[in-house]
């Protein structure tokens, strides 16, 4: 197999998108099945090259044939393969829902769209070139904040400005930290830059990295950046959470994982000290914040889609909190809790979906009795609960418990970081049983809103799969293990990349 | 074997799932059959100590995650007699729920449930305990509230606790797990290694100590986590209420007593210079008070409750009291004693609440002031409730009364004047609102609406029956019970009591059971004679007798005002007021909850800001984070 054709990850969806309004003239619905296959074409194509370099270990793409450190290179590793291939995925099964979505004016214009975000999303986990990333991060926010705005409620419009002007200070920031970059290390590859990083002037390289962090934090959905997720998410559709929450934060958290372990941390020890700034205690004070603010705010909210958004905001805390702890076991349950809130959260965006058009209403309040309606979609929602929870024999369950041994392990001042963490946890628990416990009251709900097949397809997939992980989660194991691997050998990357430079 | 046992357990909970609501009496009967098997298979597993099955999960980093089930003296005799009390409880529940308008398909739950019960008795290393503990919990919260909006928020006290404990648990677990003087997950060798490293690092012991006991009095009511059993199991189902009270409080005194004690046991023999108090560390006599403490406060609030299923959860609290205190006693005795307590409380209470059970399925009440005279409508009834009374006070010739009578050996003979005193206390208290509860709800006025109230169906008064039989049994022949015991306690380290079926040889004094229970009913039956020789008694209206003949209906009363278990115990209320209205524990956790609360709103109003404000928050945070960063 030649890596180089890996590009069509990137090319086919952009190539399509251009051509989304030839298909459009033909009709407006079939640009959603343009876009949905495009992404399926993209799952299947990036599950083949994922169990390639699992085989083959890591290779790059050579764009233009130019050689890296001069052209611009996809690097293809387990990690960034794996994390691809989850994106296209989640999006995959997220689209069904879109699929059947009401038809609108502007079915078209949302297609190229979300083609475009899922697009740029695989892009970022693919790309070896900083300036490359920060292209992809552009067209990622934006074509996320057309994406919220198309709902045209006002809620939409006040949650898609203020992530555009939050958006763009973090791009403007990634942008400044990469022009230091530049101006400093003369180069933009990541591995050149991964491989001259400490030869900056400590102080000079702090600021680069405070900024950079600053940038993506906003996609990682971090406080004090994340600002934008609560209304944008409560005035998005219900299939642009799930990929809000499932692809953009999973793809912002790879940038933190990738930048902060191999990028600019010091490879085999990930300590990350530089200047005088302890990198590592920054994170973790920016996680715990984020995840106490995240599930105290869900506890206070009525409304199911803000909860969710709280609550993925808190995820993103506690996998913070692993990138800072950094030791092997931590990156290994920061990994495999990412992947698990991926689908978990959305599979409870998807289940949203129909109950909230059953009920008539986003608030949780209102959907007493809806177990006695539909009880399959009141167990999916469990489920997806469960799995996020960590209840035992749901995927979130070993994570957590990874989780928790990484950062007692970490030892220090670390206790009062995993007190927080369960604090927090505890709260949340205690909100999602609350709305289960609503799901099953004994109440008669009137509705003739007749839930698509494509509806439970999705739910029924993404239930599976919570449900196996928690049941065998060797399978994923092997995988997380490599890509653990792959993301903390420094010099491993900088040889793949730039050849024998040692 | 073990694992065969779970596996049929989640597979009879997806077919009684599967069964359905329509089928609800073949669910039902389906899991009691079901549980007979599980309780067979149990008795055939006597004698297999040691053996273990290992199931690997998956590993990844350093971590290997697997299941370990095994057999252990004292987990064997937790697991069968827990078996037994809940089939017993299902036999119960099978006319109970097949009358009930809905019943809310906790039957599956309610398997999963008794499939965690065994799988945290036969854990051998702390993930898998920790996964059993998890399950029961959210399967135990769905139970007691399913779809009731009252039992949710009296579902909640039990389960914020329970899961606050589950994780100071889990802190505790890696915590032992990350020192490297231990670094194991066994549960067996973890005591020993953290014995050992007593004498090097307290300070690590003692915390790792506190947060495994923080969990395991969370599970138990222990103070100051006692409010929850009166909420809960005040609101859960009829049937649910014997099994959480029976069954569920128990487990964490099963920890307690697989790790806790065994430890400071441990601890006392390998440590020179350990803090001591009367011969105990003076950790254990800490955790002694604190079940002293409960006990008593236990007894207080059962005794101000007018409603009939909170006093006996308050009862369950101070019971558990006992238990606590004579564990924490370490003395061979004390641990005897609190184990046969367990057992014993696990069998009268069960009865008693099935009692309640019964007397709320017939009447639909659970306020004492509405009831009375139940006596002769429902004579079995009665008679459970009265023996498990009696064995409750610890009167002899019950059961209750040899497992009080050997804690008190033990307080005894191990010097504690304070603590016996706090237990005698509670223990007398208990009268109060024990007979007070049998005179209200038995004895007395039967209501008018009352009249046509039946005994319940004969499958119901089967378990009562059998309940009736084991208290009796048991107290007069407490060694069947007692000779499993010795063998746990004998695994601790501790030299067991002398005992034989029907004699008990403690410290101070001895006891022949057989004699006690033959003196006692001989009194009774001759008691009983006098009781059919005495002259007929007539029937006074209870209004005519307090109102001389006035029509009551012109001032508004009726009989529920004069009935005297209304404010029985006001004056007793009125003494401990002031205390109460200062100390009382509820209000803090209320407290607690309202600033969680308020404390998330006001967060989330940070999200609400405009588009100017969240760059503000953007920028401004950055700032901070760069200067904070710097200079730290």
């Amino acid at each position: 197999m030649k890596s180089n054709y890996a590009v069509l990850l990137i090319a086919i969806p952009l190539l399509v998108a251009f051509l989304q309004p030839l298909f459009s003239l033909i009709n407006k619905r079939l640009t959603k099945w343009v876009t949905f296959l495009t992404i399926g074409f993209n799952f299947i194509y990036s599950l083949k090259l994922l169990n390639y370099v699992m085989a083959n270990g890591a290779q790059i793409a050579i764009i233009g044939n130019w050689k890296p450190p001069f052209g611009i290179n996809l690097y293809l590793s387990p990690f960034s393969m794996l994390f691809a291939t989850i994106i296209y995925f989640v999006a995959l099964i997220v689209l069904l829902v879109y699929l059947i979505d009401k038809p609108t004016e502007v079915d078209d214009r949302m297609s190229i769209a979300t083609l475009l975000m899922v697009m740029a999303s695989g892009a970022i986990t693919l790309t070896g070139d900083i300036f490359n990333m920060f292209v992809f991060v552009e067209i990622l926010s934006i074509s996320t904040v057309i994406l919220i705005s198309f709902n045209n409620k006002g809620i939409s419009f006040k949650g898609a400005f203020r992530y555009i002007v939050l958006a763009s200070l973090g791009s403007s920031m990634l942008l400044l930290a990469i022009g230091f970059i530049y101006g400093s290390l003369g180069t933009l590859n990541l591995a050149s830059i991964a491989y001259r990083f400490n030869l900056l002037n400590p102080v000079y390289a702090s600021v680069i990295v405070f900024l950079f962090m600053a940038g993506i934090m906003v996609e990682a959905e971090l406080f004090p950046f994340n600002a934008w997720v609560p209304e944008a998410y409560k005035g998005s559709k219900s299939y642009l959470n799930a990929l809000l929450s499932g692809v953009v934060g999973t793809t912002g958290i790879y940038v933190l994982f990738r930048m902060f372990i191999t990028i600019f941390g010091s490879g085999q020890n990930h300590i990350q000290v530089i200047g005088s700034v302890n990198f590592n205690a920054v994170i973790i004070v920016i996680g715990v914040l984020t995840t106490l603010i995240g599930e105290f705010s869900a506890l206070s909210q009525k409304d199911i889609k803000k909860i969710l958004a709280f609550s993925s905001m808190a995820q993103m805390g506690i996998i913070a909190v692993t990138i800072g702890v950094a030791n092997m076991n931590s990156i290994n349950a920061g990994i495999f809790h990412l992947i698990n809130h991926a689908f978990s959260k959305s599979l409870l965006f998807i289940v949203a979906f129909p109950i909230i058009n059953i009920v008539g209403s986003a608030n949780i309040d209102k959907w007493e009795g809806l177990g006695r309606k539909n009880i399959f979609l009141a167990i999916a929602f469990a489920i997806g609960s469960f799995g996020l929870i960590g209840i035992p024999f749901f995927n979130g369950f070993w994570s957590k418990m990874m989780i928790v041994e990484s950062v007692v392990s970490a030892g220090g001042w670390m206790y009062l970081v995993i007190g927080t963490i369960l604090l927090s946890a505890l709260v949340e628990t205690f909100y999602f049983f609350r709305i289960i416990f609503k799901l099953f009251v004994d109440k008669k709900i009137e509705s003739t809103y007749s839930v698509h097949i494509f509806i439970y397809l999705a739910i029924l997939i993404l239930s599976i799969i919570v449900i196996y992980i928690g049941i065998k989660p060797s399978f994923l194991a092997t995988y997380i293990h490599k890509a653990a691997i792959d993301l903390v050998d420094k010099s491993h990357y900088i040889s793949t990349v730039l050849g024998v430079i040692k | 074997m073990i694992s065969n046992i779970l596996l049929y357990t989640m597979i009879a909970a997806v077919i009684s799932f599967a069964l359905g609501q329509k089928l609800k009496a073949v669910r039902w009967s389906f899991s009691a059959l079901f549980l007979g098997y599980v309780g067979f298979q149990l008795y055939g597993l006597y004698g297999q100590w040691g053996m273990v099955e290992t199931h690997n999960i998956f590993s990844l980093g350093s971590i290997n995650f697997s299941l370990n089930f095994g057999i252990t003296k004292l987990g064997w005799f937790f697991a069968f007699f827990t078996t037994i009390i809940n089939i017993m409880i299902w036999i119960f529940s099978i006319v109970k729920n097949m009358n009930e308008k809905e019943e809310r398909g906790i039957n599956f739950l309610w398997i999963l449930l008794a499939g965690s019960n065994l799988a945290i008795f036969f854990s051998v290393d702390w993930i898998t305990f920790f996964i059993a503990w998890e399950i029961m919990t959210w399967t135990s919260f769905f139970i007691i509230t399913p779809g009731w909006k009252n039992s949710f928020k009296a579902a909640n006290w039990y389960f914020i606790l329970s899961m606050f404990g589950a994780y100071a648990m889990l802190v505790g677990i890696w915590w032992l797990y990350a020192t490297p003087a231990i670094h194991t997950l066994n549960i067996a060798s973890s005591i020993a290694l953290l014995a050992k490293l007593s004498i090097t690092a307290p300070g690590t012991v003692g915390i790792i100590i506190a947060l495994f006991v923080l969990s395991f009095f969370a599970k138990s009511a222990v103070f100051p986590f006692h409010p929850w059993p009166a909420e809960a199991h005040a609101e859960a189902p009829d049937d649910f209420s014997p099994y959480l009270s029976g069954i569920m409080i128990k487990y964490g005194l099963y920890g307690i007593l697989l790790f806790i004690v065994p430890l400071f046991i441990q601890i006392m023999k390998v440590n020179p210079n350990i803090a001591m108090v009367n011969g105990i560390p003076v950790y254990s006599y800490i955790l002694a008070w604190f079940g002293a403490i409960t006990a008593v406060l236990g007894t207080y609030l059962a005794i101000v409750s007018n409603d009939m299923k909170k006093l006996a959860a308050y009862s369950t609290v101070s019971n558990i009291g006992y238990a606590v205190t004579s564990m924490f006693i370490l003395s061979s005795a004390g641990v005897t004693g609190g184990l046969f307590h367990v057992v014993n409380h696990a069998v009268f209470k069960s009865a008693i609440f099935l009692s309640l059970g019964a007397v709320k399925f017939r009447t639909h009440e659970r306020e004492m002031h509405k009831l009375g005279g139940l006596a002769t409508k429902m004579p079995i009834t009665f008679l459970t409730f009265l023996l498990g009374i009696i064995a409750a006070a610890g009167i002899p010739p019950l059961n209750g009364y040899a497992s009080k009578w050997i804690i008190y050996q033990a307080l005894l003979s191990g010097h504690f004047p304070f603590l016996t005193t706090m237990i005698f206390l509670a223990s007398t208290g208990a009268f109060l609102y024990l007979f007070r509860a049998l005179h209200s709800i038995f004895l007395g006025q039967l209501p008018r609406k009352f009249n046509n109230v039946k005994e319940v169906p004969f499958l119901m008064q089967i378990p009562m029956i059998l309940g009736i039989l084991s208290m009796l049994g048991i107290g007069y022949a407490p060694g069947i019970v007692l000779k499993p015991i010795g063998l746990a306690v004998k695994a601790m380290g501790l030299t067991p009591m002398t005992v034989e079926n029907t004699l008990m040889v403690g410290k101070l004094s001895s006891i022949n059971t057989a004699v006690v229970s033959s003196t006692f009913i001989g009194a009774f039956f001759f008691a009983f004679a006098f009781y059919l020789i005495g002259k007929k008694r007539h029937h006074v209206e209870p209004l005519d007798n307090y109102t001389a003949g006035q029509d009551p209906e012109e001032f508004g009363l009726t009989p529920e005002l004069y009935h005297f278990a209304l404010k029985f115990y006001e004056p007793v209320k009125n003494i401990f007021r002031p205390i109460e209205e200062k100390l009382n524990i509820k209000n803090y956790y209320r407290a607690l909850v309202r600033n969680a609360n308020s404390f998330g709103a006001t967060l989330s109003e940070m999200f609400k800001l405009s588009g100017a404000g969240s760059s503000m928050i953007f920028v401004l945070g950055l700032v901070v984070i760069i200067l904070a960063g710097w200079m730290l």
